[in-house]
């Protein structure tokens, strides 16, 4: 059923009275033009195909319906932000707790994958010698990487546990005592084995593949021979900055989308082990704080998907 | 279904045929007497709701005075829905007044 279009009003298509504070602006006000932008902006809140939809609509409804009043116009504005930001968070909940839980995994076993590819890459540039950092253990796990980036997470995890088992000989070596060796190695095998498990339901996309500039540009960095020694300011920068503003993203998105905050605090919680394995007892209240860490956000995120998922009906 | 006001009121504004966003802001808040004004996000986050649940359809997208608008129309679901709940409502007015009435005593205030 299409139904009628509605009878256009006298002045602005709207029905009932004129409130004192909605009197249209002057023909020369600027402030349209300004307002038309400030709403564009705030409607970049909601998902996109959710803009293509109806964000038009809902521009020309907000202008009019905060014509002529500023303070109106604001508490639009800052409405529609929040509005925006719920329908993402209904939507991302809508894919369950145990999905995102999973999605958060198998970003967290993407992240240890660039990482263990940048640390051994950059190793066998400075010409350090390992069975280790044999070129087709190496290659294998760029491989896993490269498959993993373009969406095909289960095979992606399939190759990287191989990879893991095939030099479990040379770790051992490496990690004298159980302890250390679990620590080194638990985490990665639980976010790998996720992947194979419950891998994320994305469309291939090849131009993922321009994630590998992040592993190629760590290498540059810290393949310097320099480097073997210690790391310099820039160096700590380069890493830092970026961690910092992936905690602050993460953080800003808990309650949107949790699946970064999930793959930040299960790397939090791995360091919290080895932490704990390898510092003195100084450390063991930080290593408690980061080992519960991702209890933590995954509790949250179930109890938040929970509640969103049952916020889907008519308030 | 219990509704809140913004939701019950912005329903309510299509009763009398179907009206784009800025009417129904409009129609809401003159049948809430000015209680309810129906913020851009809250009125699109309901309308996509109703959507979804058979309340309302949507017409196709036009342009008006440079302005995108769709009008929205309630379907015979969305009208009984209304329905239901305004009796709802009605009834538990009803229940308070009668209760009220049955325990006033001449030297109860107001």
């Amino acid at each position: 059923m299409t139904p009628d279009r509605a009878p256009p009003a006298p002045d602005d298509a709207g029905t009932g009275p004129t409130a004192p504070d909605e009197v249209p602006a002057a023909a020369d006000d600027p402030g349209p033009t300004t307002r038309e932008r400030t709403g564009r902006f705030a409607l970049g809140a909601y998902p996109l195909d959710a803009r293509r939809a109806r964000g038009e609509e809902m521009l020309g409804t907000l202008l009019d319906a905060s014509d002529g009043s500023v303070g109106r116009f604001g508490r639009e504005i800052g409405g529609l932000v929040r509005a925006g930001l719920g329908e993402r968070a209904a939507r991302v909940a809508g894919a369950g707790a145990r999905r995102l839980i999973a999605d958060g995994f198998c970003l967290a076993g993407v992240w240890a994958m660039t990482l263990d590819l940048s640390v051994l890459l950059a190793q066998r540039v400075r010409g350090e010698q390992d069975a280790l950092l044999a070129p087709g253990s190496i290659a294998l796990l760029g491989l896993a990487l490269a498959v993993a980036l373009v969406g095909h997470d289960r095979l992606a995890g399939a190759g990287v546990l191989a990879w893991t088992a095939l030099r479990m000989p040379g770790l051992v070596d490496h990690h004298p005592g159980l302890g250390r060796l679990a620590a080194s190695e638990i985490p990665g095998l639980v976010v790998y084995s996720v992947m194979l498990v419950a891998p994320r339901r994305r469309r291939p996309d090849v131009r993922r593949l321009g994630w590998l500039a992040v592993p190629a540009a760590l290498v540059a960095v810290f393949g310097s021979p320099s480097i073997s020694d210690h790391a310099g300011p820039i160096e700590l920068g380069l890493l830092g900055i970026p961690a910092l503003a992936l905690v602050a993203t993460a953080a800003a998105m808990l309650s949107t989308d949790p699946r970064l905050a999930i793959a930040g605090a299960v790397w939090a919680t791995s360091l919290g082990f080895g932490v704990a394995l390898r510092i003195p007892r100084t450390s063991a209240a930080a290593a408690a704080l980061l080992i519960t860490l991702a209890p933590a956000v995954v509790a949250f995120a179930v109890v938040r998907t929970r509640r969103l998922q049952r916020r889907a009906a008519i308030p | 279904m219990e509704l809140r006001a913004p939701s019950y009121f912005g329903l309510a504004a299509l009763i009398d045929g179907p009206l784009h966003g800025y009417a129904i802001v409009r129609r809401a808040a003159e049948l809430s007497d000015g209680a309810v004004r129906l913020s851009t996000g809250t009125l699109y986050g309901l309308l996509e709701r109703a959507l979804a649940d058979g309340l309302v359809v949507a017409g196709q997208p036009y342009v008006e005075g440079g302005r995108t608008r769709r009008d929205y129309a309630l379907t015979a679901v969305g009208r009984a829905m209304l329905e239901t709940e305004a009796e709802r409502m009605a009834h538990a007015a009803r229940t308070v007044s009668r209760r009220l009435r049955a325990t006033a005593t001449p030297s109860t205030p107001g």
